[in-house]
């Protein structure tokens, strides 16, 4: 469950930067933040599948 | 063919290589959901065909709880056959009324189950384990859980009863580690049993009344599980992790050699996460306490 909880809180702070780098940046576009979206919810489901 | 439009950018286009673009990651999420979900409707209409093979040894999990008792200076426990009794009826319990937890839904107790056996302790304590690979496991995971440890270090136990019991608990093939403690030396307090960190104190009319228990013969012999869920998951996880790292680095390279810029995602965060994630589910083991 440690691991779930680092991966939770790394998966924030990877959302949180892609959002602030991209629209400092202008180019945060649909097909963009649907691949750190979708990215991010794969890492969890992987873990939550092999911890739960 | 257009084989290579899965793995590099498009040559005229340079759009990413099509396994890793938002539909293939779409992809790849309900793939993992549908194998979550693959599992449990596997549980619920073929029971047994899914579960872990453990190989845990009752004596080996005494040396060790002893062994961590000895590090702390405490007594060592010394093997009760009641308790040993006990933590086999409680194992039996759960899979005969298939729960997992320290009070049954029907009602029984940890006491009941060290008092049905004929051990009249005057303090006790449980600690439970399930789906770990070895007795080497089960003791760590209960060592670096704060509840368990302390149940285990605790001064006031003399004797000790361990059940290693396969069933099939919520469908799946299942190995449980009972442990129970005991001790019938005089304590200036009434029965109490340690469960979780807390202490319970046994209601008296419990104590008067021996419960019955049933005792049930499991057949357990020929439970062959196939597959292993948490080898599959952490198997196919390790892959697609691989397999998207790969893609991303062939992306950067083929970019590069064209010397193209495209407005995209970036790179580093993507393989930073999925770095955090392998790290994560190498250091996922199966198993947890109670």
């Amino acid at each position: 469950m440690i691991a779930l909880k680092i991966l939770a809180i790394g998966v924030i702070i990877y959302l949180v930067w892609a959002l602030t780098f991209h629209k400092s940046d202008k180019s945060l576009t649909l097909v963009i933040y649907l691949e750190y979206l979708l990215t991010a919810a794969l890492v969890l489901i992987l873990l939550m599948g092999v911890l739960i | 063919m257009t084989w290579h439009k899965w793995f590099i950018p498009h040559k005229d286009t340079h759009k990413k290589a099509h396994l890793i673009s938002w539909e293939a990651l779409l992809i790849y999420v309900l793939f993992f959901m549908a194998l979550q979900v693959g599992f449990s409707i596997v549980s619920y209409t073929k029971p047994g065909i899914l579960g872990i093979s453990s190989n845990i040894d009752q004596k080996e999990v005494i040396e060790l709880t002893n062994k961590e008792r000895e590090k702390k200076g405490l007594p060592a426990v010394k093997e009760n056959e009641a308790l040993d009794r006990a933590a086999e009826l409680k194992a039996q319990n759960m899979f005969a009324e298939n729960y997992w937890a320290h009070f049954a839904p029907y009602g029984k107790s940890p006491w009941d189950f060290i008092l049905g056996t004929g051990y009249k302790f005057t303090f006790a304590g449980e600690n439970l384990a399930k789906n770990f690979y070895s007795s080497d496991d089960v003791v760590k995971a209960w060592m670096q859980s704060p509840t368990h440890r302390d149940n285990l270090l605790n001064s006031n136990y003399r004797d000790i009863g361990i059940a290693v019991v396969e069933g099939i608990l919520n469908g799946q093939k299942t190995t449980l580690v009972v442990q129970e403690f005991g001790t019938t030396e005089y304590l200036a307090q009434r029965p109490s049993v340690n469960v979780q960190g807390k202490s319970v104190t046994v209601p008296p009319q419990d104590l008067f009344n021996k419960p019955q228990l049933s005792v049930s013969t499991l057949e357990t012999n020929n439970i062959k599980s196939l597959f292993d869920p948490f080898k599959v998951s952490k198997i196919t996880g390790y892959s697609v992790i691989l397999l998207i790292a790969s893609l991303l680095i062939i992306d950067v390279i083929v970019l590069k050699k064209r010397g193209v810029f495209r407005l995209s995602s970036k790179h580093i965060a993507h393989m930073a996460l999925l770095s955090l994630a392998a790290g994560s589910l190498f250091l996922a083991t199966p198993g947890a306490v109670l």
